[in-house]
């Protein structure tokens, strides 16, 4: 059977749809797989997208795009027992066009985006799970799609397939992974009554809020949690490291109702109405578990290449994705016009990406994985910060003491100076300096 | 042989539709549309099942807006020769006589010798196209036959499923619309076909393309009309008597807060013992519970 394809793309998310739009754009003959019924389906995340990269392929994608509310304000709380301290962040800037964010519900979004491939030229298949590879010699010629008959045939494959690429280890990229590099991620979108989001916010017209949590998820589960306002519901959900759910032998949906239950978050939801519960593994471990990014006919893109920026308080992979689908595809690009197709064209995709945001911010927070990791994050500093203001804060008529006093007898009781200022440093290595 | 198979593109209603916040309107997103499983039974029972003796061709035709396209491309992924879209927006609001209509100058431009289709449909309204089709086209509509017995060019004879398991065999002259209740086993498209079919332009036929206007089959043609359109009324809730141990101006606030809050589900964790307890606890707080 001939080659029909230019490009074969597999995954309908964020990384294989930019990668789709690009190679159509260019006049190149690509075909968009997707597992899903339709692009979105399938696919779940927290709910931001920051659309740097999509502004640059779609302006003013706020025009068309099903975007829910832009974020002009952001908030990172840390979380305790009983109480939480919170840093409020709005700018009048973030409310500007090219706006700095959405909250987006992939299902809307994701169809939305692969029409715009479709419209620029590209094939899309939906309702189509990939089980294998075609191999020629050292090359990647195809693909094999699971119940149905014969293969598909294309000079380069992309594996945009997600965080579990089967591509990429049929391939031989990339090897098992481990907890460690992983967090889970469970999600809620509860419905509120009309008008509460406004209200419970402070939020006017389209404006919308991202809160990142930090703090003990569950009995003694290390991660973090999230909230970003839709336009008449929540998304919340909580991630936790996937080696702690293991040790602990811990349900994560135990993490999330307790999350829901906090004090501080309880009325935040209340009268609201469960409408959807969702899961989804998330590749934390940065540049590394990045697997080999190419070879032969192949290259790789998105949360199948690890290509997520973990910072501790943010979590970015949408734009990650867009960048690497739209790099690979100027890669493959370029490998079509030059009529080779070995790992050696296709080399030129690492170097790309290193000259890009997407693997200097990777090896620019390498070493943010052992702050994310250090238990104390999770169950020492934000209840020292919370208990050290409920101290200070208190009238109880002892009078107040400094707030030096308060820190330096919690700290002695908690973790002592020294460790602090090891864990700071840490910190600062990986998220300051 | 020219065989139409009549596809209707429908919301599968057998998954849990999204609703509004107040639950009462469908929301689009997450509403899958997917081809009517019996069309697509009968579109296999045409293509590999139907005994007809020479050559056969397989038209599909679907009434819809551009989300029957993907609908159109499995049935050219499954095999159909021709694949032909009606849809005009004069047609968005069309009662089933106007809809009935413009199916029935569609079948006359492909001038099949026999018409299938499936006799249930997932959209209610849309299982009664293709009996009005056949009524304004003039011909006969059989519905509920599990098989076509013997199929000549001018006559078929067919089973049909009766009450009770009964059966009855039907000498019917064609063309006619035959809604089949059982088809062959589902389609797989092939990988290549799929392809092929997802990259070819679907052909779309407007009104004006069958000769028709709007004016005749479009809404305005409708012979009822949506007067108004009234919610269903809520389920009274009766109002909890507050709890008469309270003290009376507690009682009071109570029921002029506009009665008690509706009672809540409760998630409990903890070890066996501390579940056991708080279990205990809830019983004893349980008016029905004696405890």
């Amino acid at each position: 059977m001939n080659k029909s394809f230019d490009v074969i793309v597999v995954g309908a998310g964020p990384a294989g749809t930019t990668a789709a739009l690009v190679l159509a754009r260019k006049g190149l003959k690509v075909l968009l797989l997707e597992r899903g019924e339709y692009p979105g389906s399938k696919n779940m995340f927290g709910g931001a997208l920051f659309g740097g990269v999509l502004s640059q392929l779609v302006p003013e994608y706020w025009q068309e795009a099903p975007v829910e509310r832009y974020i002009h304000r952001k908030m990172i709380t840390l979380l305790a027992g009983e109480s939480a301290v919170s840093l409020d962040f709005e700018s009048a800037n973030f409310k500007q066009p090219p706006y700095n964010g959405f909250v987006i519900q992939r299902p809307r979004f994701d169809r939305w985006y692969a029409q715009e491939a479709v419209k620029a030229g590209a094939v899309l298949l939906a309702q189509s799970t990939v089980e294998d590879i075609i191999r020629e010699g050292s090359q990647i010629v195809g693909v094999r799609v699971r119940g149905r008959r014969g293969e598909l045939r294309a000079n380069v494959v992309i594996a945009a397939d997600g965080v579990l690429s089967l591509l990429a280890r049929k391939a031989g990229l990339r090897g098992d992974f481990r907890p460690d590099q992983f967090s889970l991620g469970v999600k809620e979108t509860i419905q509120l009554p009309p008008g509460a989001v406004e209200e419970r916010f402070r939020l006017t017209g389209d404006e919308g809020l991202s809160n990142e949590f930090l703090g003990r998820m569950g009995d003694g589960l290390h991660g973090g949690a999230f909230l970003y306002t839709n336009r008449s519901s929540l998304a919340l959900g909580v991630v936790v490291h996937a080696h702690s759910l293991k040790d602990k032998k811990a349900a994560i949906y135990d993490a999330l109702e307790k999350f829901k239950r906090h004090p501080v978050i309880a009325p935040l939801l209340e009268g609201g109405r469960f409408l959807e519960y969702s899961a989804h593994l998330i590749p934390e471990a940065g540049v590394a578990m990045t697997p080999k990014l190419y070879t032969g006919g192949m290259l790789v893109a998105g949360d199948a290449a690890g290509m997520v920026l973990m910072g501790g308080v943010f979590l970015e992979g949408v734009n990650f994705a867009m960048a690497a689908g739209w790099t690979a595809a100027e890669t493959a690009a370029n490998a079509c016009e030059k009529g080779r197709f070995d790992a050696q064209t296709l080399a030129q995709y690492r170097e790309r990406l290193e000259g890009s945001f997407v693997l200097r911010d990777l090896n620019r927070y390498k070493h943010v994985l052992p702050v994310v990791l250090n238990k104390r994050l999770y169950e020492v500093y934000p209840s020292l910060v919370c208990r050290t203001l409920e101290k200070w804060f208190a009238v109880d008529g002892q009078g107040h003491p400094k707030l030096a006093s308060i820190v330096k007898g919690l700290l002695n009781e908690e973790i002592g100076f020294w460790q602090m200022a090891r864990d700071g440093y840490q910190l600062g290595r990986g998220l300051v300096w | 042989m020219k065989i139409a198979v009549l596809v209707r593109n429908v919301v599968d209603c057998r998954i849990p539709l999204p609703v509004d916040e107040f639950g009462e309107k469908p929301l689009l997103e997450g509403m899958i549309n997917i081809v009517n499983p019996g069309d697509w039974l009968a579109l296999d029972y045409a293509l590999n099942s139907l005994p007809v003796r020479g050559d056969k061709s397989v038209t599909a035709l679907s009434l819809g807006d551009k989300e029957s396209e993907e609908t159109l491309r499995w049935c050219r992924a499954a095999g159909a020769q021709r694949v032909l879209r009606i849809w005009d927006s004069a047609l968005a609001g069309a009662d089933q006589l106007g809809k009935g209509k413009t199916l029935a100058a569609a079948l006359a431009r492909v001038e099949p010798d026999l018409v299938l289709c499936g006799d249930n449909c997932l959209d209610q309204m849309l299982s009664l196209l293709p009996g009005v089709a056949a009524a304004a086209a003039g011909i006969s509509y059989v519905p509920g036959v599990t098989t076509i017995e013997r199929l000549e060019k001018e006559t078929a004879v067919v089973v049909r499923k009766l009450e009770k398991g009964r059966r009855e065999r039907v000498h019917v002259r064609l063309p006619a619309v035959i809604a089949l209740v059982d088809g062959g086993d589902s389609l797989y498209p092939d990988l290549p076909d799929s392809v092929a079919a997802f990259s070819e332009t679907v052909p779309c036929i407007d009104l004006a393309g069958l000769g028709l206007s709007a004016e005749n089959t479009g809404e305005r043609a409708n012979l009822a009309h949506t007067v108004s359109l009234r919610l269903a009324r809520p389920v009274p809730v009766r109002p909890v008597t507050p709890d008469p141990n309270l003290p009376a101006e507690q009682r009071l606030r109570k029921i002029l807060q506009g009665g008690v809050a509706r009672k809540q589900g409760e998630i409990a964790s903890g070890s066996p013992e501390q579940l056991a307890d708080r279990i205990i606890a809830f019983l004893r707080r349980e008016p029905g519970a004696r405890l």
